[in-house]
């Protein structure tokens, strides 16, 4: 299995496939078997729509992704996505603030917590459970303290339209993932910020011993996590055109399955942003294909957290396997 | 034999591949007897304790305890016979008292079937009271000096009823007073008819509290002397005598200005008032026993440590080194001892790890230069014969040799002045050790400064130009290569203050 995706083979796509065959496989068949029972799922409208509702956790992933790459965890995202949607909505509409402004500072409150998680984790020794759990805590009590209870209505049609447009008939937040993800291939796959971070979660003492500077390595992609929040929180809440002390609730368990089912190691040091994608397809189609199927929404939850367990009890057994050489 | 002894281990061997660790080795201890164990580092003293623990199992050879034949093939089986090891590294649990840690995996009950804390703790202090030391079974064992902590594990082996006590290195983290009282902790249990095997390097000690005296070399005993007619100087030659092997790579070389300048450093724990220096093109050894500091000096010169005062120059200039990336940038590069730990990152490939130090050579902004890479990667290959399948590979799956190889390539690639080689051939094969130091011999005819810690005498004797010897935080001894013998090394090796 190969940690990074440096090669330099001719076939760039024939590698991919290599690497991700379990996960593919697994996707085709999960797509194979929703097509079976609703014909409504094989349609370009529904694609569309799939894409659509999980472009945010795309956006997540990629964040979730390098955490789970140092070895760490981060699970503030939803509250963080919370925070940042009840904000710019309460700018937006309560204090007439003009856009660029609350764009702002939705992005700023996602990199504020970012910055939190990533002093403690990086610079305090606080675990990233620990730390992360205390953020999130925090966010999700700040965006109750600012809704008041009830839901904000964004009644700024051009603010909305951030979360709204489209673009040749495909929804602009399909587009937002996608572009977060090359940049979050980019970085992982072409700085040597990105190599310090595989180096970092593959063994820290190491990474240190070699010259890295371990601190700061693992303190700046909290705040890059923080700044993706940022940015879903944006895109909910002018996608919505309201926002509520709810927004974000659970993100953090879905973007945790794609990254685990995209094949990163929970131990870090081992995990792509191609395999992520998968993982986040996958995810994508047992949701839409669960509410076609009309199957209540709670079962999904139950289905997430048994791929997940069963993702990384995969993971553990090849590892251990890998030890015995 | 009329009466049987208590221990008796006949030709025991082991081998780890192909390498014969234990050759027909015998060990014999009486009721009430203090045998010591001698040999040094790598003669096979830990790997017959563990046989004796239960931990590995031997190829050949028998355990005989009271006349009676045992087949110790786990540590619980061991436990069973009465046997007790008490490790270098001490296996307590910090956060709970002296009593539960000493009946940790066997409580007592009272008649619920519940824990009695009461019971346990009154058993603990009466040990603890009839070995008159001055301890609480109540008392939590992270309050406790590692000293402390040492005799509860004593305590603990007192308590299951422990027939045989093996004790590795028990005083090197030890105060004089507390070895003291070790002593007569070990006193009272040979009253009590416990026997006793003691592992330590320092040889004064085994005067003091042995019986006998066993050497060990080479995986072979070559030695069994009672204390009494013992003659330190034999004891040191019987340890280290053997043949010097021929597969040193060692030619003359020109060497030039002193690199690195160490004086005063010290470090809060470790060690205190340091000097040293290195020149160009020379190879400067760091001999000593376990626990003479070498390591942490040199992770201080690294900056992996923090210093607490000292200075260190580099081409005569002061320089200020607070973290590895200092050293590293000042040239000066440190070769762990630990290679998986420290060196490696086992998961990722072999390009990826030789790439890590100048990983800047290679990507500058973004993007990446993928053939400077693999051409670094390939020139290093084959300069080094490193066996690797693809530059895919996972250092994890390479051997010892090659690993040690990758990480030395890592580090060349940075050209650093001052290399720092701590252990660099151990738990490497015979073939891969002739390499390595036909490199080091290369590197120190291109000019490279290099610094070796290393605990094979032979290896310091064959490589170095010059060799310091520490001893317990301090450098005892200075020796040039016409002065090196293995005699000489030991003797500032053991080289205790007491003994001025």
């Amino acid at each position: 299995m190969n940690k990074t995706q440096t090669k330099s083979e001719p076939n760039v796509v024939v590698a991919y496939f290599k690497r991700n065959v379990g996960t593919i496989i697994g996707l085709i068949l999960l797509m194979v078997i929703v097509s079976v029972y609703t014909p409504k799922f094989m349609t370009v409208p529904n694609m569309l729509n799939l894409l659509r509702a999980n472009s945010v956790n795309a956006i997540i992933s990629c964040g979730m992704l390098i955490a789970i790459l140092m070895g760490e965890i981060d699970i503030s995202v939803g509250s963080t996505v919370g925070l940042s949607g009840i904000i710019g909505a309460y700018m937006i509409t309560n204090m007439e603030a003009p856009i660029p402004v609350t764009v702002l500072c939705c992005l700023l409150v996602g990199a504020v917590i970012g910055a939190i998680n990533g002093v403690a984790i990086a610079y305090l020794k606080v675990p990233a459970f620990v730390a992360t759990l205390a953020t999130q805590s925090i966010g999700r009590g700040l965006t109750e303290i600012i809704s008041n209870g009830i839901t904000i209505r964004v009644t700024n049609d051009s603010f909305c339209k951030i979360g709204t447009a489209s673009i040749g008939g495909i929804s602009v937040i399909i587009f937002y993932a996608g572009i977060i993800l090359f940049l979050t291939w980019v970085m992982l796959n072409k700085t040597r910020f990105g190599y310090y971070i595989y180096a970092l979660g593959g063994n820290k003492v190491a990474a240190q011993y070699s010259g890295v500077n371990v601190k700061l390595v693992n303190m700046i992609p909290y705040v890059f996590i923080g700044l993706l929040c940022g940015l879903g929180g944006l895109i909910w809440c002018t996608r919505l055109g309201s926002a509520a002390a709810t927004l974000g609730q659970g993100f953090e368990m879905d973007a945790i399955a794609a990254v685990v089912i995209g094949g990163t190691s929970m131990s870090g040091g081992t995990g792509t942003v191609g395999g992520t994608f998968i993982g986040l397809l996958i995810i994508s189609v047992i949701t839409n294909g669960l509410n076609l199927m009309n199957i209540n929404s709670f079962w999904q939850e139950v289905f997430k957290g048994i791929i997940i367990l069963a993702a990384v009890i995969f993971d553990v057994v090849r590892k251990n396997r890998g030890q015995k050489h | 034999m009329s009466e049987a002894k208590l221990l008796q281990m006949t030709g025991i061997s082991k081998s780890f591949g192909s390498n014969l660790v234990l050759d027909g080795v015998s060990l014999e201890v009486g009721a009430g007897e203090v045998v010591a164990l001698l040999g040094e580092n790598g003669a096979g003293k830990s790997t017959l304790i563990k046989i004796l623990g239960g931990i590995y199992k031997s190829d050949g050879g028998e355990i005989a305890i009271k006349g009676e034949k045992k087949d110790i093939h786990s540590a619980a089986i061991a436990g069973e016979n009465g046997i007790r090891i008490i490790h270098q590294e001490i296996i307590l649990v910090p956060e709970r008292t002296i009593a539960a840690n000493v009946f940790l995996g066997r409580e007592l009950r009272n008649q619920a079937g519940l824990v009695d804390a009461k019971r346990m703790e009154r058993e603990t202090q009466k040990i603890i009271d009839d070995l008159h030391i001055n301890l609480r079974a109540g008392q939590l064992v992270s309050e406790l000096t590692i000293g402390m902590q040492q005799l509860v594990e004593i305590i603990k082996a007192i308590s299951a009823d422990a027939q045989i006590v093996v004790m590795d290195e028990p005083t090197s983290s030890l105060s004089h007073g507390e070895v003291e009282m070790l002593f007569k902790i070990i006193g009272l249990l040979r009253e009590k008819n416990v026997g006793i095997i003691y592992i330590s390097h320092r040889l004064e000690e085994l005067f003091a509290v042995t019986d006998r005296i066993v050497v060990l070399r080479d995986g072979k005993m070559v030695g069994d002397v009672p204390t009494k007619t013992a003659d330190k100087d034999d004891l040191i030659r019987l340890m280290v005598g053997r043949e010097l092997n021929s597969y040193y790579t060692r030619n003359v070389h020109k060497i030039g200005e002193k690199s690195l300048e160490v004086t005063g450093l010290s470090h809060e724990k470790y060690f205190k008032e340091v000097n040293f220096y290195a020149r160009y093109g020379e190879i400067v050894g760091f001999a000593g026993l376990v626990g003479a500091r070498r390591t942490e000096l040199m992770k201080t010169v690294f900056g992996a440590f923090k210093n607490t005062g000292g200075e260190i120059k580099l081409d005569g200039k002061p320089i200020q080194i607070k973290n590895q990336r200092d050293a590293i940038n000042n040239g000066i590069v440190y070769v762990s001892e630990d290679r998986r730990g420290e060196g490696l990152i086992l998961d990722n490939d072999v390009e990826f790890n030789m790439g890590l130090v100048c990983l800047s050579d290679f990507i500058k902004s973004v993007g990446v230069n993928k053939k400077a890479w693999s051409e670094m990667v390939e020139s290093y290959r084959k300069k080094f014969s490193i066996k690797i399948t693809s530059p895919k590979q996972r250092t994890g799956t390479l051997s010892g040799g090659n690993q040690q190889k990758v990480v030395l390539s890592k580090w060349l690639a940075k050209n650093p002045k001052v290399i720092i080689l701590d252990e660099p051939t151990r738990g490497i094969d015979v073939g891969s050790k002739a390499e390595i130091y036909e490199i080091i011999d290369q590197l120190a005819a291109n000019g490279v400064s290099i610094i070796m810690v290393s605990s094979e005498l032979p290896e310091v004797i064959n490589m170095c130009n010059r060799c310091y010897v520490m001893c317990e935080g301090k450098i005892t001894g200075e020796l040039l290569e016409d002065e090196f013998t293995q005699e000489a090394i030991m003797k500032y090796a053991t080289h205790r203050e007491s003994e001025e």
